[in-house]
């Protein structure tokens, strides 16, 4: 009577053809489809990324000419928010969320398949660009008019680049549509709302963010080519339009966007750290309502992008910017709750998790100073604002991904990761990523603009320079690191078994991988713990 | 869903209140607008989640609840394997893409991509529903 | 090879419904967003509406009536389709058709007539984005409710279908719901 049915293996994933994963529409299906598309993106993004630091590893280096580079930071940029990280979250979810609440699949799982393809797409369109005769756009990932609405030349890189993201933001409402509507109709019998896993609770609230905000960009991405298509003069003073109306309707979309990219992170965190910290999740209740007071609060922060505009009362956006480090604060006690005196087992994912904990703690706290309009003035658009967003978004959610990924791909595919080449590549991310970003803090108080391409040769900028691109180099080596242990783990695969770690939550009481409709048998759910609750009653029926 | 409805309607107290407050402390018409339309959307979705909860009477939403209760309940309609979203996506984003090449032409364009590409689909490939 | 539904629950909770009500609430913000355009380059400019600019309000509150009944017409099909009146669904179905296809021909004629474009001004781009994206939500409806139409030839029983035509209804109400939006701060706001 074991919950966990034995099934023959080739069940979920493995005896279809190429051709069947277009047709793919089970939700465990569509989450690998865009974990793998991420990576294929991350790798493209991160060699953006190498390429940015090679250019700026001395003054005055030649590797790459200013029109190229502002396409190289471009493209990086907009490949690691819109189709990296975000979309991370969201592959991550489509696999977890039907098995963590008990449910056979998405409430709409042609529209997620849609969502998949579309955004897929989208990716493709945006890097089509740079196969144009003016190359990619290069207006930053944040394309400001009136410099996006210029046109140089045909300007298709940049026409391409804003097509690209209408395709991403339509591809995310349906996603979020699809998320939210599966968690309020689909959770199986004893589900309640209060016992989901606290990684579900994180896409629900990302869900409503994404809801509200995605919208905005997509009109203002179509204001900003009926400007450069049509004639447009939405941001063209001259003809009554305004430039600052630009930012005010990114920066709405843009800032919840961040947090997009960073409440399904702290939902693997939480499941990490209760996990290996072999205690319940402390302050279960604190998690959720801290979710939502963040996503709430981020709507209200919008212009502290645009401090140094003037045209913003900068005393609202500072305080309600730092009024949301307070639900933050919130989580990160409880994350240290879960894990005092807790038995803590290091291994892979846990490694990642204390990483995160540390790296966005100091993302965080940056985030806070840079809050402050006095500081903002002097930090906005140099270096340690780069730095600031790279510790949230690379020491934060980079980090979170492979926690994500350690802990999750026994699940998905049935087999382990190594953990000693896990070690390796945590250890030399998390040495290669300080030693890259925080020269980067100096560096910007130091004076150093972002987004240029070359720097004057003063020695104390050459050398902080110099360190964070032995960083990057460190961190190529950690991800190679990384692409080995998924082929030697591939090669010569150690089977997980359904719960290769003590997990908590529903989707580890069944096979790994799970059958085609998730589960031969649901275990009853009386609390936050099922798969606890079920370890237990077995052994107490068998003692 | 009652905690559903809870989650929308504080939502929508917080947005209104934040779109009042926002709108004394800086008088700006973007700001009290986005905020005000946010809450609109959050009341309209609370609004009908409350209507259609009162209907619903999920066994979810029942604590003393077990999966052997819902036996024989089937859950829903899950489509199991199609190329039709596929499909879709190509000529959605072959349509706006569409936008760059030829701006005049391009809702013609998408038009013709769909028809285009569910023929296409339906000659090739027959789909399981 | 799809799982089917059986069970009885109330149309109302059906997730096609619940689904497409979360998406009208973000195609609420998308308009939210261009309304809130038109606010902020109105404050910012002396002379708004500019000059050239000769607002039709005779044409468009007849556009307006002309959705609001065809808003009505809608209910009356649903209303009926669950009273399983078959027939006068059809015709409520088929008038409200009609007068969404008047509503689009009335904006069109509008547009003719106007003495601006899209790129006279700011106030032409905001005016053409918001009545273009508008009109272009009313033609997909106009589009959805003649499949509908066509479809509906046997009463629909089965669950799902019931709740296709529901959504339908549910997307023609936020459309009329949203031309108030626009057509007040358009016409009567200005």
């Amino acid at each position: 009577m074991s919950a966990a049915a034995e099934l023959p293996e080739a069940q979920a994933l493995v005896d279809h053809g190429i051709l069947s994963w277009l047709a793919a529409t089970d939700h465990k299906r569509i989450g690998i489809l865009y974990i793998s598309t991420v990576f294929a993106y991350f790798v493209i993004a991160g060699a953006l990324a190498l390429t940015i630091r090679l250019q700026l590893l001395h003054a005055g280096m030649t590797l790459v000419g200013p029109q190229a580079f502002d396409q190289v930071f471009t493209l990086h940029g907009t490949a690691m928010v819109f189709l990296v990280i975000a979309p991370f979250g969201f592959g991550l979810a489509n696999y977890l969320i039907p098995l963590q609440i008990g449910a056979p699949d998405m409430a709409l799982p042609r529209l997620n398949a849609f969502s998949f393809w579309l955004f897929l797409f989208g990716g493709l369109t945006v890097f089509l660009g740079a196969a144009t005769n003016g190359g990619a756009g290069d207006a930053g990932w944040t394309a400001y008019a009136p410099l996006s609405t210029i046109r140089v030349g045909d300007g298709l890189g940049q026409d391409l680049w804003i097509v690209g993201l209408l395709m991403i933001s339509i591809s995310t409402i349906m996603t979020a549509v699809n998320f939210t509507t599966t968690v309020l109709v689909y959770r199986a019998p004893g589900m309640t709302m209060w016992r989901m896993p606290i990684f579900t609770w994180e896409m629900v609230a990302t869900s409503l963010l994404v809801l509200v905000a995605f919208p905005p960009l997509t009109a203002v991405l179509a204001m900003l080519l009926i400007d450069r298509r049509l004639g447009g003069h939405f941001f063209d003073p001259a003809m009554g339009g305004s430039a600052i109306l630009y930012q005010h309707l990114w920066w709405f979309f843009g800032h919840p966007e961040v947090y997009v990219m960073i409440l399904p992170f702290f939902g693997i965190i939480t499941e990490v750290v209760a996990t290996f910290s072999r205690k319940p999740v402390f302050g279960y209740t604190g998690l959720v309502l801290a979710a939502f007071a963040i996503a709430g609060l981020s709507m209200t922060v919008w212009a502290h992008h645009m401090f140094t505009t003037g045209a913003v009362v900068d005393p609202f956006f500072s305080g309600m910017s730092f009024l949301i480090a307070v639900p933050t604060g919130v989580k990160f006690f409880n994350w240290i709750g879960t894990m005092w005196r807790g038995r803590i087992r290091l291994a892979t994912p846990m490694l990642f998790a204390l990483g995160f904990l540390f790296n966005f703690l100091l993302g965080g706290v940056t985030g806070v100073m840079v809050a402050s309009p006095p500081i903002d003035f002097q930090a906005r658009d140099s270096y340690f604002l780069v730095a600031h967003f790279h510790y949230a978004l690379g020491g934060g959610s980079l980090f979170a991904t492979f926690a994500a990924i350690y802990f999750w791909f026994p699940k998905m595919f049935g087999y382990r990761l190594r953990e000693r080449l896990g070690a390796w590549h945590f250890w030399l991310l998390l040495v290669g990523f300080n030693l890259t970003f925080f020269p980067q803090f100096l560096l910007g108080m130091m004076g150093m603009m972002r987004r240029v391409y070359t720097y004057p040769a003063i020695p104390a900028w050459s050398q902080l320079n110099a360190l964070s691109s032995l960083g990057a180099a460190i961190q190529f080596v950690a991800v190679a690191i990384f692409v080995a242990n998924l082929i030697v783990s591939t090669r010569k695969r150690i089977p997980a078994g359904d719960d290769p770690w003590g997990g908590y939550t529903l989707e580890w009481t069944t096979s790994s991988p799970p059958p085609e409709l998730n589960f031969e048998r649901l275990p009853p759910i009386r609390s936050e713990r099922p798969a606890y609750d079920l370890r237990h009653a077995a052994a107490e029926a068998r003692s | 869903m009652k905690t559903g409805v809870g989650l929308f309607a504080s939502s929508m107290l917080f947005a209104v209140v934040t779109a009042i407050v926002y709108g004394f402390a800086t008088r700006d018409v973007v700001g009290v607008m986005l905020l005000g339309m946010t809450s609109l959307a959050l009341f309209v979705i609370a609004l009908y989640i409350r209507v259609a909860e009162g209907e619903s009477g999920l066994r979810a939403d029942d604590p003393a609840s077990s999966p052997a209760d819902g036996a024989g309940d089937v859950v829903g309609t899950f489509a199991l394997e199609s190329y039709w979203p596929a499909a879709a996506a190509l000529c959605v984003g072959l349509g706006i893409a569409g936008i760059t090449f030829l701006p005049g032409l391009s809702s013609a364009m998408l038009l013709v991509a769909l028809v285009a590409g569910a023929l296409v689909v339906r000659l090739l490939v027959r789909e399981s529903t | 090879m799809t799982v089917r539904s059986s069970r009885d629950l109330a149309l109302r909770a059906h997730p096609l419904l619940l689904a497409v009500l979360l998406f009208l609430a973000s195609e609420l913000m998308f308009f939210a967003g261009m309304l809130t355009a038109y606010y902020n380059l109105r404050l910012q400019t002396a002379v708004w509406p500019p000059r050239d600019v000769h607002l039709d309000l005779v044409g468009s509150s007849i556009g307006t009536g002309l959705l609001a009944l065809s808003s009505a017409a809608m209910l009356l099909t649903t209303h009926s389709l669950a009273r399983a009146r078959f027939l006068v669904a059809r015709c409520a179905l088929a008038t409200a058709i009609l007068l969404g296809i008047g509503f689009l021909g009335i904006t069109l004629h509008g547009w003719m007539d106007d003495t601006f474009r899209i790129n006279s001004h700011a106030y032409g781009s905001i005016f053409f984005m918001l009545t273009g994206f508008h009109a272009m939500h009313v033609l997909a409806g106009v589009l959805l409710m003649v499949l509908w139409f066509a479809a509906l030839r046997t009463p629909a029983f089965e669950r799902d279908e019931r709740a296709g035509g529901e959504a339908i209804g549910l997307y023609w109400h936020f459309v009329f719901g949203v031309w108030i939006l626009i057509w007040g701060t358009i016409y009567l706001i200005r």
